[in-house]
């Protein structure tokens, strides 16, 4: 009989390596480089440092200010969060993501324009600096400062660990890639704060992070959007790329949404293996395994299943079972009935809503797991359709850019080209990775490596492996051209709003110049340290911050822009109405669940809750107390009445 | 300051408004219709490969919302100067708002 632990060894190999794809990744990288390079030669000609390097002289071109909008607002979540809910919940993810059809004109067209004139009026160069300004108090700029910081700080810790976890998915089976990991898994222990970090994610939260602060540090806001464009770029070539071919692989979208249509979800259970013979030398099964049981069923390991010496039956390991009988043509099922049985334990657990149903992937309300109303009911996919739009319009790095555009015809041609963009990259998305869930069964167990196990299952599939790279470097460059905009706006916060206007009113400008520099790099370093033992509840932290920025922020900033009845303390109130509103939504949710969970209160997206809140202290609080300076409002909306 | 701005950005506003008003109701109705009043078992009709819930509930007012988009933007935004009375360079200011020397 063959010994059991080499024939594992010889099953686990990579069937494929793709140097080719890490060759183009690093091409990629190195123009990003290029890029900021260049940025920051040609910041040296400009007068202004602050201008220049916080808003790149409001100088953004049609290209420049479009792609630099879309690419900061496809964050990591577009590209590995988005496709892992497509994947297992199907079409109805369409109706989720379908505010996408009008957030370029809601999140450009009602603010930007007379953001960008009150913005030009008040010579402000970050949000807070708008805010002050336009009531002529420091304490509404402190206020903004220090909420835009608190909730931009956690926005910042999520994307540098989803840029971590894309890089470790992209490398995890390239030898150099494995050196490196054994070299950090060397000295990582001499440290305290790195003792219970994984090696692979540490080094790749070192790669990560360390690109971002220097090209962002170097290059300042220029730098961002010219890196954001060449990713903006970089990320629509590959949607566009895998759409062709997953296209023609699966044999036409009808073909692949019947066969989606014969799909039920799958079953979770555990088993045991139980072996003919003592086990002679520990081993383990990999993550990932495809094995068939005694009954026949055919289940995949979404742990690792550990052998012990000495052992004659395994540890229960989780698996999830498959349901569709077509799989077995299409994976690889490791046969290890030579050495033993393989028995399901208990009664296997079956989805919520669409258990044992056909045709639920391609209906509303969708699978779900833990819900017997399904994924997505038709008042929380209204809810979708109000965030997505206006929450989008209330992000501070969103205004920053509204800020930054040349004229207005600009502006208007540039939400065509969003809107057109944004057409080339979501919807397109969705048909991808329902076909994904046709071609690639059983990624439930890690749904958020779907997207390059897809571009790895493609360009093989097509014979260009290193179409690889480019396809995985859009999400990565969709979580790097989130990441610079955030720290950049942490740092303007800190040095220009802080600093500036706080601290030392009269600092020279070469004085400035290092200390944004110092500023940006040491917010960055601070935010790896950070999240060198990252927080369990990533993607409920980014969910947390933005919809805090944009309740804080959505209506004050509308109501300043808009309404000359709008007095200092109402807008301190506004923006703190708004934080108290979403903290307490936490808070409750925190009581309810035992966990980092939002309250929905009435079913209603939280992000309502907090736009009201905000907008019920704008106003009462505006309405009560003293108006601002008539000068001010003479300034800024031409006439005092 | 030019008044324009503040006036034009006002209208626009109600358009924009109108416009995601229109696209909500596009897209809520034909897929509570077509979706959510159809059993999983039922037979799936299908348009051009999408079932006919994801056609005409949000593929084809996609489509139509990048129509109204350029549409609005040619006819319906106006192109106001954003900096008349002021220059386009920003200065680092003090706290006041006034330009340092």
């Amino acid at each position: 009989m063959e010994t059991l632990l080499p024939w594992i060894q010889e099953a686990s190999q990579p069937k494929t390596e793709h140097q080719s794809a890490l060759i183009s990744f690093a091409v990629y990288m190195l123009l990003v480089f290029a890029l900021a390079w260049l940025a920051g030669r040609l910041r040296k000609g400009k007068s202004e440092f602050m201008s220049e390097y916080f808003l790149g002289s409001r100088g953004l071109g049609m290209w420049a200010f479009a792609l630099t909008f879309a690419a900061t607002n496809a964050s990591g979540g577009s590209f590995m969060g988005f496709p892992a809910l497509i994947y297992s919940h199907g079409w109805i993810l369409a109706l989720w993501i379908a505010s996408y059809m009008v957030v370029p004109l809601v999140t450009t067209g009602l603010l930007a324009k007379r953001l960008n004139q009150v913005s030009r009026i008040a010579k402000a160069v970050t949000v807070p600096d708008i805010l002050r300004e336009r009531f002529g108090s420091s304490s509404v700029g402190l206020v903004a400062t220090g909420l835009l910081t608190f909730f931009m700080f956690f926005y910042l810790l999520a994307q540098f660990k989803a840029g971590s976890q894309i890089l470790a998915t992209l490398l995890q089976d390239m030898p150099l890639f494995q050196q490196g990991v054994l070299w950090v898994d060397g000295w990582k222990g001499n440290f305290f704060l790195t003792q219970q970090t994984d090696a692979d994610y540490l080094l790749c939260l070192l790669l990560f992070a360390s690109t971002v602060i220097v090209y962002t540090t170097y290059g300042g806001f220029r730098a961002v959007v010219w890196t954001d464009v060449m990713q903006g770029i970089v990320m629509v070539i590959g949607v566009v790329i895998m759409l062709f071919l997953v296209l023609y692989q699966v044999g036409g979208l009808s073909q692949a949404t019947q066969k989606l249509a014969q799909l039920e979800p799958p079953k979770s259970g555990t088993i045991r293996v139980e072996w003919k013979e003592p086990i002679l030398e520990a081993g383990r099964i990999p993550k990932g395994v495809w094995l068939q049981t005694e009954t026949g069923d055919l289940v995949r390991l979404a742990k690792p299943l550990e052998m012990q010496q000495g052992d004659t039956l395994s540890e229960p390991v989780e698996v999830l079972i498959e349901t569709n009988s077509d799989t077995y043509l299409t994976v690889d099922v490791w046969d290890l009935s030579t050495w033993g049985k393989t028995l399901i334990q208990g009664e296997p657990t079956g989805y919520a809503r669409g258990d044992g149903s056909k045709g639920v992937y391609v209906s509303a309300p969708g699978p779900s797991k833990n819900s017997e109303l399904g994924y997505l009911s038709i008042g929380m996919a209204f809810s979708f359709f109000v965030f997505w739009a206006f929450g989008g319009a209330g992000q501070p790095s969103n205004m920053v850019r509204q800020m930054a555009f040349t004229d207005s015809r600009v502006l208007k041609r540039s939400i065509i080209v969003i809107s057109l963009y944004y057409t080339a990259i979501y919807f397109p998305l969705v048909i991808i990775f329902c076909c994904a869930k046709v071609m690639l069964p059983g990624m439930e167990i890690t749904p958020d490596r779907i997207m390059p196990e897809m571009a790895r299952t493609l360009s093989f599939a097509a014979g260009v492996p290193w179409l690889t790279g480019l396809i995985v470097a859009a999400p990565f460059a969709a979580v790097m051209s989130s990441v610079d905009s955030f720290l950049l706006m942490v740092s303007s916060g800190v040095v220009r709003d802080v600093y500036q206007h706080h601290v030392n009113p009269k600092a020279s400008e070469r004085a400035i110049k290092w200390l944004t520099y110092a500023t940006t790099t040491l917010i960055g370093i601070a935010a790896v340290m950070a999240v060198l033992n990252p927080p369990t509840y990533l993607q409920n932290l980014i969910v947390f911050a933005t919809g805090g920025l944009a309740g804080c922020f959505l209506m004050p900033m509308a109501l300043a822009l808009f309404w000359k009845g709008v007095t200092q303390k109402g807008m301190i109130a506004g923006m703190l109405g708004g934080c108290i509103t979403h903290l307490s939504l936490y808070v409750i949710g925190y009581l309810m669940y035992d966990g980092f969970k939002v309250y929905s209160f009435l079913g209603i997206q939280p992000f309502i809750w907090d736009v009201l809140g905000s907008t019920m202290a704008t106003l009462g609080v505006s309405k009560c107390s003293k108006p601002i300076a008539t000068e001010l409002i003479t300034r800024y909306f031409g006439s005092p009445r | 300051m030019n008044h324009s701005v503040y006036e034009n950005t006002k209208k626009e506003t109600w358009g924009i408004l109108l416009l995601w008003a229109c696209f909500a109701l596009w897209v809520m109705i034909p897929c509570y219709l077509l979706g959510y009043q159809q059993a999983p078992e039922e037979t799936l009709k299908m348009v051009l490969g999408f079932p006919s819930w994801v056609f005409w509930g949000i593929a084809v007012p996609w489509l139509g919302s990048n129509v109204a988009i350029v549409l609005f933007v040619c006819f319906g935004m106006a192109e106001d100067p954003l900096d008349a009375h002021e220059s386009v360079g920003t200065n680092a200011t003090s706290p006041k708002g006034e330009p340092e020397k």
